[in-house]
């Protein structure tokens, strides 16, 4: 086993935790009646998309943390 | 109930009135309605933006080249649109198009000031060879450190060697599909991507499963990208040493191509030796999201990424400098004889990324604002290890949004980079004394200065305001600084590698589910029957086609009115003289004494330009017209024809295969002046200035930094006054109009030593309203282009028997002489348009028109003309 797939596996575990505390998070419960923050625009998760995917481009072009980026179809970015 | 139930499905959207908002919030409250409350509510839009990014603060080493001019910095300018809307309550359909053109010098590789050199005139180089013969440096004997040949003394502080490639377009356009249930969502999208050197194709699917009363969400993506990648890296050089891909049987391959061009004595041919780098990269991600509400006003979500990619990872721009300090140097000297070599980059053949990031966004209704703060970390097989911390403050003053950002990276090289890699042994060779690369001790190497140990931080605003109840503007500012320093603990790159980068944008965006525009009173629209066959406009002239600019006004003060225009245009086939065909001879006869070696064969250009006008009073209208160009010119080479050096700056063999540029245009401002027109008509005269914002300064980056042709430049480079006047009137389903335009030119000759010549333009349309919605035009157009005058400034310096020194630029091609520019054409163009569902009231149309060549008669010499597509967007506010 690599020291990278090793690592991808304690990894998955910080991400199971994480999911766990979500799952108890969500038993308090939000009325819908109470939802109508949540259902605003600023508070989708990307409220930007327009700016987000031009800051993203020059990112993934300049930094190596953005290999992602690269399933998105954005070409080479050779520049 | 219908209605309500429509309004329930959808709260919230972006931008209605104050009223509509708690409206739709009111009804977003009732059970069941909401479709999936973890996600803000996604909106119904179009937008189109424009931004430009610039670099600065690069190192620059002259060197003794005292008269070498700095290179430019890199410059991207980007236009990008969009397009989302419903089919049904189900089902929505997205399309996103994005154009982005490079030009300016980028690093291409580093090394030690030891190991580059330079001569008056040149730029800096690595001082390597290839091709058997050896260029030594030395490094110290005892402590390595590279030493200067001249003095001596040790010169290791490593440079930056910068290359100015081509301006290079990248186009992309995607297209998504989304169906929705009342406790899922699935989306599926395809993409292409195509730039000179680089095309990929990319699928990809996205499904969201709600739970929990729709408080909790799981998201699950794939992607998968195929790129065909077909690097040109120009003609064979004696600095570089490509032998490691050369005809590479297995993997990227290094390939001789044959492209027309000039040989080695400048003679024509169309079997000039180009070196293309291909090969193929495959990129797949899977990604995992959970997505929480925790409470009434915040939401987090958790993500993972997988990501990985295999083939052609390397980049082929980059090259790395390999030295052999050879320890068996004679023991006489205090110093090693290093042989350096320049190499393209290897890395390793896959790429495997798990990235995770963790997103929390709370809404404080006390003082209207949303806190949204990020964080990820990516971590590969490479070595790299990334983290990213963001944070946005989203704060609404009324009308206006404004949300500062601040953005935290670092990240830690990859195992395989080094700014250069120095080895103490003597070089691997094969018997030819080449360097053998399949010796050299080393997996992998790159000196892309993306794969080293950095940090960078940036900041950035945008602000949007609401314009109308569905329009909204939004500008946006990023200052971004990369360095070496601002690595997380320390221990990043050197500072030859920083940077930094500014850059701005600004963007409009309609909701297209906004509330619909109340109807026009007065002279207009009285809410009639818009079935009647009455012209569907407030604005005279809306029937006009694609094609026609200024075609019309807006209707009342206070009107606003945005629209899009996209014209392609395309020239491909033989050479013209008057109207008939000309052969290679006579067109290489027009060069004069220094000949040409190529024509052109094909020339494509793109244009989006974005029209804002505003009525400050009935009769009045002031517009703002900004542009982006691309273009891009073929060549085949000219038989018997040939390549004069001028100024000693030849090249050697020249690959004039293709050249492409693009940026911002010229921008034009105009006022549009109602006059007295008969009964049933409408007149205007419009009165333009095109304000010189475009480029005349595009050089050949291939072929010794000519200035490209005139028609392959963006702007004019003067001031130009743009006059006409427009006629238009309607008849039942009938409508026709008429217009005279004018481009006159002024000015005597812009930086680059021409001007473009003067044109005058007459046209004619009649349209036919076909159905309801739709109505056909046809259009005669005849257009008289002046000759360019002056000619383009060359930087090649010639000195006259009297001593008297000018500049004369080296043709390329009959394009690059005033001559051959300018004439009379006559076309003709058919039509069509469609009022869109909805606003009707306003009489927005979506229209597109062909317009093809009938005849001409050209000055000179000049490609033959195919057509022009134009489509324009119109909406009035």
């Amino acid at each position: 086993m690599s020291a990278f797939t090793r690592l991808a596996k304690r990894r998955m575990c910080g991400v199971a935790c994480v999911l766990t505390l979500f799952a108890c998070s969500g038993c308090a419960g939000v009325p819908a009646w109470e939802r109508g923050d949540l259902a605003r625009p600023e508070m989708a998760l990307e409220p930007q998309p327009g700016q987000r995917a031009l800051q993203e481009h020059v990112y993934s072009s300049r930094e190596a943390g953005a290999a992602g980026a690269t399933g998105q179809g954005g070409g080479c970015g050779c520049y | 109930m219908r209605r309500l139930l429509d309004i329930g499905a959808t709260p919230a959207r972006q931008a209605p009135s104050d009223s509509l908002c708690a409206l739709m919030l009111a009804a977003a409250a009732l059970p069941g309605m909401i479709p999936a409350s973890a996600h803000a509510v996604e909106v119904e839009q179009a937008q189109l933006s424009f931004s430009h990014y610039a670099e600065g603060g690069r190192q620059f080493v002259r060197g003794p080249a005292v008269d070498l001019k700095r290179p430019d910095d890199l410059q991207v300018d980007t236009v990008r649109g969009g397009l989302r809307f419903r089919l049904d309550d189900r089902w929505k359909l997205g399309f996103d198009f994005s154009q982005d053109t490079w030009s300016g010098a980028t690093p291409y590789i580093s090394a030690p000031e030891a190991f580059t050199a330079t001569s008056t005139g040149a730029s800096l180089y690595v001082n390597s060879a290839s091709n058997g013969s050896i260029s030594s440096s030395l490094v110290d004997r005892r402590t390595l450190k590279p030493l200067s040949r001249t003095s001596g003394r040790p010169a290791e502080r490593v440079l930056n060697v910068m290359t100015s490639a081509s301006p290079e377009t990248r186009s992309e356009g995607r297209l998504s599909l989304g169906r929705e249930w009342d406790e899922a969502a699935l989306e599926v999208s395809g993409g292409l991507s195509d730039e000179p050197d680089f095309r990929s194709l990319s699928l990809g699917a996205q499904l969201r499963l709600d739970f929990n009363d729709k408080l909790t969400s799981l998201s699950i993506g794939a992607s998968g990208t195929r790129s065909d990648i077909d690097a040109r890296l120009g003609n064979l050089s004696d600095y570089i040493d490509y032998g490691m891909y050369r005809d590479a049987a297995h993997g990227p391959s290094i390939v001789s191509v044959a492209v027309p061009g000039a040989d080695g004595s400048g003679l024509a041919t169309n079997d000039v030796e180009s070196l293309h780098w291909r090969g193929q990269r495959k990129d797949r991600s899977l990604s995992l999201a959970l997505t929480q509400v925790l409470d009434r006003s915040t939401v987090l979500s958790a993500g993972v990424t997988y990501a990985r990619s295999e083939g052609f990872l390397e980049n082929p721009h980059k090259l790395v400098t390999l030295a052999f300090a050879n320890p068996a140097t004679a023991a006489a000297f205090d110093f090693l004889f290093t042989p350096v070599f320049s190499v393209p980059e290897k890395r390793p053949d896959s790429r495997n990324q798990l990235t995770w990031n963790l997103r929390l966004a709370k809404y404080l209704p006390s003082i209207g604002a949303a806190a949204h703060v990020e964080y990820s970390h990516a971590r590969d097989d490479w070595g790299v290890r990334a983290d990213t911390i963001q944070a946005r403050w989203i704060q609404q003053f009324g009308a206006w949004r404004v949300t500062p950002r601040v953005r935290y990276y670092t990240q830690t090289a990859a195992d395989f980079y080094q700014p250069y890699f120095l080895f103490l042994q003597r070089y691997p060779r094969d018997g030819a004394n080449n360097l053998d690369h399949s010796r050299i001790p080393l997996d992998a190497w790159s000196s892309d200065q993306r794969l080293s140990a950095f940090g960078a931080f940036s900041y950035g605003i945008v602000v949007s305001r609401r314009l109308f109840d569905d329009l909204q503007l939004e500008i946006g500012y990023e200052h971004y600084a990369h360095a070496g320093d601002l690595k997380w603990g320390g221990g990043g790159e050197d500072g030859f590698g920083d940077f930094r980068s500014e850059r701005f944008s600004v963007g409009l965006s309609f909701a297209l589910d906004g509330p619909a525009p109340a109807p026009a009173s007065g002279d207009f629209h009285g809410g009639h029957d818009h079935a009647s066959g009455h012209a569907h406009s407030r604005h005279a002239g809306g029937d006009a086609p694609a094609g026609v600019m200024n075609a019309h006004m807006t209707g009342r003060a206070g009107d606003f009115m945005v629209a899009y225009s996209y014209v392609h245009d395309r020239q491909k086939g033989d050479m013209i003289t008057g109207s008939r065909r000309a052969g290679d001879a006579e067109v290489l006869a027009s060069c004069g004494q220094a000949g040409c070696p190529v024509r052109p064969a094909g020339m494509t250009m793109h244009m989006h330009m974005l029209h804002l006008m505003y009525a400050p009073t009935d009769d009045v209208s002031l517009m703002l017209m900004p542009q982006m160009m691309s273009m891009s010119m073929r060549n085949t080479a000219l038989e018997g024809g040939f390549y004069t050096a001028l100024g000693g700056h030849a090249h050697g063999a020249m690959d004039l295969s293709s050249h492409t540029t693009g940026r911002f245009g010229d921008t034009t401002a105009a006022v549009a002046v109602r006059v007295p027109a008969p009964a049933r008509m409408n007149a205007h005269v419009t009165l333009g200035v095109s304000i010189p914002t475009g480029s005349v300064d595009h050089r050949m980056a291939h072929h010794g930094g000519d200035l490209m042709d005139f028609g392959m430049q963006t702007g004019s480079g003067t001031w130009d006054f743009l006059p006409s006047l427009t006629l238009t009137g309607t008849d039942g389903r009938w409508s026709w109009g008429g217009q005279l335009n004018a481009v006159l030119r002024p000015d005597r000759r812009n930086k680059s030593g021409y001007v473009l010549g003067d044109r005058f333009e007459a046209t004619s349309w009649a349209s036919w309203r076909a159905h309801e919605r739709i109505s056909l035009s046809v259009r005669g157009i005849y257009t008289a282009q002046g000759r360019v005058r002056g000619a383009l400034r060359g930087d090649n310096a010639v000195v006259d028997a009297l001593g008297n020194t000018s500049y004369v630029h080296a043709l390329h091609n009959p394009a690059d002489l005033a001559a051959n520019t300018g004439g009379r054409y006559l076309d003709v163009g058919i039509g069509a348009s469609v009022l869109l569902p909805g606003r009707e009231a306003s009489g927005d149309r979506v229209a597109i028109e062909w317009i093809a060549p009938v005849s001409e008669k050209v000055n000179g010499y000049q490609l033959e003309r195919t057509g022009r597509l134009s489509v324009h967007w119109g909406m009035m506010f």
